[in-house]
């Protein structure tokens, strides 16, 4: 009887062994693949201004001790206690990293903004001027052409929410806006009005050509990445043309996954990198 | 195994919980995926992930239509029957699930897959709901957590619904999949307290209790785009669950070998991919820790499932009467 008990006894511990080491496994595979590379990002329903930066930011020994003693068992190591320092300051120069970068957006955007609200201020003077000096009956058609003609491209393109760039005039798509499909290229029926707007902008404004560029994010292999990159722009590109844009004004070019905005990895930064930027260049 | 089972006294007892098997596969493909990709590696797996469960669901699919043409009798007694009839929407839940794996590799496949599987759904969740409510012969010792079937495939829906672009569909299903999940569960509680325990061969359906509230979070963490409060609730108590039926692991263990221990594996896949999600959306190594060790606890189970149901079908153990 007590051998009958002992042989069960000793099958039934066959499985829950095999279980205990098949979760074992990914404890292993977790830990071989190093430790965690994402950073704490806030959850996205926290404003980032109410963050607190400065806290949350600086290392303080003291605070870090005793924070860390409170949340790690008594006897932990030095070791140990170091490591969940080192953890937390890369946390915060990740989290660092991600706002200095969204504050430089920021601050782009405002730059572009003002300089074409400077560059319109500018015209004005020169033609109040103009008109001040007593030339003003012979130089009246000559402004009102100037205004037809410089002021409303820059007005589309603030319109458009076009950033100047070295480059051109950039306006970026995200994926989501853009409604593909994941890892597909065909836009769906409903065109954006994003899109829209810069077929607006291009056909309003025959002086200006367009460079499209698809970019994608790091999963997967690169060379499908490019594939893909390159047919979605082809895709915004072909969407242009059927909204009467002559395709010979639109140049098209795959990036891959070899240009990230945010190399953060999380899946928000991810998908900020998946998008297709379309260059609007003066000729 | 699939020409032995095609003899015809055994084809008619062909089970429609054989569906459960894809739906445990599937999550264990979509489950390597998600793993794949936070942890930035390319173990080349997914294509045979997808392919073994694609070829199962087509040869299942297959042996069961042959019993339909050939059995339309038994076919019928199962779509009577109180707790068997909960399996039939695995059809089209394996359907769904099969759309989620290709939405990375292949959209219009899983574009395709998911059409066909939404459609599918809704008809079951009309037909089962419908004899739920005009039948004459349910008692509460029918009452099991299979039931729960029909709810996760449409909680199942915006997982795939969002990305492919049907955003209000759903939101349809999921809310449909919330009301029944708070109504079976309460059911399923009052059962269990009060009457009869669930009978042995049904006692790992128990897990299926996870999958609501783990796909839940995943199908509303898709819908909302973002983890707030409602999407944490739903992720915890599939945690909770998970916790609380790990500590009855002796009870398990010692049960005999039934297809319903497919049951297991799903659930288990949702809970895996949502600690995952949870990792993306917080970065708190943790949950890549039960993630990860959630996926290589179900790889162990589903290896241990494949052997025992090839044995049982060997030794002509599941294709029988009452089964």
């Amino acid at each position: 009887m007590s051998d009958v008990t002992s042989t069960v006894k000793s099958k039934s511990i066959y499985p829950f062994v095999f279980l205990v080491l098949s979760f074992s496994a990914g404890l292993l595979l977790a830990y071989s693949r190093g430790p965690q590379t994402l950073p704490a990002e806030p959850p996205p329903t926290q404003p980032l201004v109410t963050e607190p930066l400065v806290t949350e930011t600086r290392v303080n020994p003291d605070v870090g001790a005793s924070e860390s003693a409170i949340a790690t068992p008594v006897g932990m190591d030095a070791r140990a206690e170091t490591d969940a320092l080192d953890t937390r300051l890369s946390d915060a120069e990740a989290k660092i990293q991600h706002l200095e970068r969204e504050l430089v957006a920021v601050a782009e955007q405002q730059t572009a903004v003002a300089l074409v609200v400077e560059a319109q201020q500018d015209r004005l003077a020169e033609m109040l001027a103009d008109t001040d000096t007593g030339v003003a009956a012979a130089s009246d058609s000559a402004a009102a052409d100037a205004i037809s003609s410089a002021s409303p491209l820059q007005d589309d393109l603030v319109r458009l929410g076009a950033r100047p760039t070295e480059r051109g005039y950039l306006v970026t798509l995200t994926e989501s806006e853009l409604r593909f499909p994941v890892g597909g290229s065909a836009l769906s029926s409903k065109r954006p009005e994003s899109l829209g707007a810069i077929a607006e902008v291009l056909a309003r404004h025959e002086q200006l050509s367009a460079r499209v560029e698809g970019h994608t994010d790091r999963s997967g292999s690169a060379a499908k990445n490019l594939a893909l990159s390159r047919e979605r722009a082809q895709s915004v590109k072909d969407a242009l043309a059927a909204m009467g844009i002559d395709a010979e004004r639109i140049e098209i070019f795959g990036i891959g996954e070899a240009q990230p905005i945010d190399e953060s990895g999380t899946a928000e930064a991810r998908q900020r990198n998946r998008r297709v930027e379309v260059y609007l260049i003066e000729n | 195994m699939e020409t032995s089972t095609k003899t015809p006294g055994r084809l008619e007892h062909f089970p429609i919980s054989f569906f459960a098997m894809v739906m445990g596969l599937s999550g264990l493909t979509i489950g390597w995926e998600k793993a794949q990709a936070v942890l930035a590696l390319d173990l080349g797996i997914t294509p045979w992930l997808i392919g073994v469960t694609s070829t199962l669901f087509i040869v299942l699919m297959l042996l069961y239509m042959a019993k339909l043409a050939m059995y339309r009798q038994a076919v019928i007694q199962e779509l009577r029957h109180p707790v068997k009839l909960n399996f039939f929407p695995t059809i089209s839940i394996s359907l769904l699930l099969l759309s989620i794996a290709f939405l990375p590799v292949m959209s219009d496949v899983s574009r395709a897959l998911w059409m066909a599987g939404t459609a599918l759904h809704l008809v079951f969740t009309l037909y089962v709901v419908n004899v739920w409510i005009h039948h004459e012969h349910f008692q509460v010792h029918h009452m099991n957590p299979a039931w729960f079937i029909p709810a996760v495939g449409n909680v199942l829906v915006p997982v795939a619904g969002v990305p492919l672009g049907y955003q209000d569909i759903s939101w349809f299903f999921f809310s449909t999949g919330m009301l029944f999940w708070l109504i079976l569960m309460t059911i399923i509680f009052y059962r269990v307290l009060f009457h009869h325990p669930i009978e042995e061969r049904l006692m790992p359906t128990l897990f299926i209790l996870i999958a609501p509230p783990a796909v839940g979070f995943i199908a509303y963490s898709r819908l909302i785009g973002e983890l707030d409060a409602f999407a944490r609730v739903l992720y915890f108590i599939g945690l909770f669950l998970t916790l609380l039926l790990f500590t009855q692991a002796n009870r398990f263990l010692k049960l005999g070998f039934f297809l319903s221990w497919w049951a297991y594996s799903f659930p288990l896949a949702a809970i895996g991919i949502a600690s995952l999600l949870m990792f993306e959306r917080t970065g708190q190594d943790i949950y890549r820790y039960l993630g990860l060790g959630l996926l290589t606890l179900l790889t162990g189970i589903v290896t241990l499932l494949l052997a025992r149901t090839a044995i049982a079908v060997r030794r002509n153990g599941i294709c029988v009467s009452g089964h």
